[in-house]
């Protein structure tokens, strides 16, 4: 048995990775305040 | 645990094709080898950019008074010399380590993701000249304030700086880019690659600390990545996030960097950890004491390292609760570092030792560390910090940690895994000189801080009271003996590499791993097939 990786070994490899990045795009936007003061932002800039 | 008896007929047939010549080699990589060998001489080299600038701060404070730097240039030094040796020198030391080891430790034929590894390798460089830019840039025309902020870049002070804080914050960006990438390498590697017979829990120790540092890395890095946009964005485009002045405040960002600063202490000093659980069962010639509470206590140290982040910022005014919770939270993390270290020791016990340098460097992290571990109980504890707060205490706590923590570990790692990279051994009486040299300097710097830190010298000022001079100027004579010994350590090195005696393949009698399976040096494809285990 040979381990090069095999076309649904790197589709495998991708998938996870893409889910990992997914965490990583989570952790940055679920930074609350992050949102929260764009929305303040916002709203000051509004009024 | 499992033993290696591997069947090793599979390398002739990939020898066929070695590295390809030149600068492409190395340009294009997608060779684990090659680029965690890239990782680690730009490591060391920033390392020496890093203590270039310490041997300056530490000159400085040789006497009262103004020496050498103008204040605005010794607060640029302090600011760069932190983050040139968390994100220049260790992290991508440790992810060299990984780069090499991990595969071969797991019998992967390479990460699983070899362009992506290639990429986080090669924004390093990027991001470094952006952060020695920032560092520069104040010297020319133009060129702004200098950043007096440190390594914390709190705001207001942050909103202020020069143009010089944008090249610092890009650079953060850059950097967290590259370990971000690089810890998805890791962990997809470790979850896909490893080679069947290579289950989870029979997997290196040194493995189990680099999935748990990739997992820590990609849950805090973006939380970092948010606050610094935050800090652009109140710079250039108007917003108030963090300036009191239009709304904002500017105690969010200190929560959202420590919620990324305390975990990225232990992002440093988890692989070093995991370099001992190889080096200390190797020159005990016994079995690592505690496999499975070994990998408890890392997951345990990875969750409650998250939720403690507050307490460097006691001193902000939190309510009694908050203050409560996060000392009590601090002191509940000794508990597993505690076991680790314990583990480490009860490997030890009755052990058939021997004292070659990476068994030296391990013993000596044990006791250094262990040091480092209780004066940041001391500091843990809300009345006493509110004392030790921002005094030289607190810059002696930290390098007690992260010196024997993590740079001695990579040093233990270094010298373990060298012969098996280059093929050759490396000097071992130099080394142990070395060893010897490191060490003793490393006290005679950092042991006197904590006198002048509980007599109330504060950190981050160029100038102090002239009570505290003969503590300084012992600190500073061993600062330039410690940054000299470095020296040895790249001599060493160099000579390694260039010859010496013929490396065998299991380099140390006690070694045990899959790693000593394969050639020394490795072929440049190795494990093209998995390797085949006997449990024992």
């Amino acid at each position: 048995m040979r381990t090069d990786n095999s076309s649904e070994k790197r589709r495998k490899n991708r998938r996870l990775a893409w889910i990992l990045a997914g965490l990583v795009l989570f952790m940055l936007v679920s930074s609350i305040p992050f949102w929260k003061g764009l929305f303040e932002l916002a709203v000051s800039g509004a009024s | 645990m499992s033993t290696a008896t591997i069947d090793l007929e599979h390398h002739e047939d990939h020898e066929h094709h070695g590295p390809p010549k030149g600068f492409k080699r190395w340009l294009f990589s997608t060779n684990h080898k090659d680029i965690g060998t890239m990782y680690l001489i730009f490591a060391l080299t920033m390392l020496f950019a890093g203590g270039v600038s310490a041997m300056a701060i530490r000159a400085e404070l040789f006497l009262p008074g103004l020496q050498l730097l103008e204040p605005d240039l010794y607060n640029n030094l302090v600011t760069n010399h932190a983050l040139i040796m968390i994100f220049g020198a260790v992290m991508p030391a440790a992810a060299g380590l990984a780069n090499w080891m991990i595969p071969l430790m797991i019998g992967a034929p390479d990460m699983a993701l070899p362009r992506l590894n290639n990429l986080s390798f090669w924004i390093l460089p990027a991001a470094a000249t952006m952060l020695i830019l920032s560092f520069v840039v104040p010297f020319f025309p133009g060129g702004g304030t200098q950043i007096n902020t440190g390594w914390t870049i709190y705001p207001p002070l942050s909103i202020q700086v020069g143009m010089s804080m944008d090249f610092l914050l890009f650079a953060l960006h850059m950097l967290g880019i590259s370990s971000v990438l690089a810890s998805i390498n890791i962990i997809v590697t470790i979850f896909n690659m490893r080679a069947p017979d290579v289950k989870l829990t029979q997997m290196p120790i040194f493995v189990w600390t680099w999935l748990v540092t990739a997992f820590l890395l990609i849950l805090v890095i973006p939380v970092l990545a948010g606050g610094v946009t935050m800090l652009i964005f109140d710079r250039h485009f108007g917003t108030s996030f963090f300036s009191a002045g239009g709304g904002g405040d500017p105690v969010l960002f200190q929560h959202l960097f420590w919620f990324f600063g305390h975990p990225e202490v232990y992002i440093l000093i988890l692989p070093s950890m995991g370099v001992l659980a190889s080096v200390v069962p190797t020159f005990s010639r016994k079995p690592l004491f505690g496999y499975a509470s070994m990998v408890g206590a890392m997951i345990a140290i990875m969750i409650i390292g998250m939720v403690v982040w507050a307490h460097h910022q006691y001193t902000i005014g939190m309510s009694l609760g908050a203050v409560s919770y996060f000392m009590i939270g601090t002191i509940i993390i000794s508990i597993p570092v505690g076991l680790m270290v314990f583990n480490y020791m009860a490997t030890m016990w009755r052990g058939a030792m021997t004292f070659e340098t990476p068994m030296l460097f391990a013993i000596g992290i044990l006791l250094m560390f262990s040091f480092g571990g209780l004066t940041g109980i001391m500091l843990a504890v809300v009345p006493a910090d509110m004392q030790y707060h921002d005094s030289m205490f607190v810059v002696a706590h930290f390098h007690y940690v992260l010196m024997p923590g993590a740079v001695f570990g990579l040093f233990a790692g270094v010298f373990y895994w060298l012969p098996k990279w280059t093929g050759h051994m490396y000097d071992e009486k130099l080394a142990k000189i070395f060893f010897w040299v490191n060490v003793i300097s490393f006290n005679v710097t950092f042991f006197p801080q904590h006198f002048i830190g509980l007599a109330g010298m504060p950190r981050r000022i160029v100038d102090y009271h002239a009570m505290f001079t003969e503590f300084n100027v012992i600190s500073s004579l061993g600062a330039i003996v410690f940054g000299l010994s470095h020296l040895l350590l790249l001599y060493i090195i160099i000579k390694t590499i260039r010859g010496g005696k013929q490396a065998e393949d299991k380099v140390w009698e006690g070694a045990k791993g899959l790693e000593w399976e394969l050639s020394s040096p490795p072929p440049f494809h190795s494990w093209t097939t998995p390797p085949k285990l006997a449990v024992s």
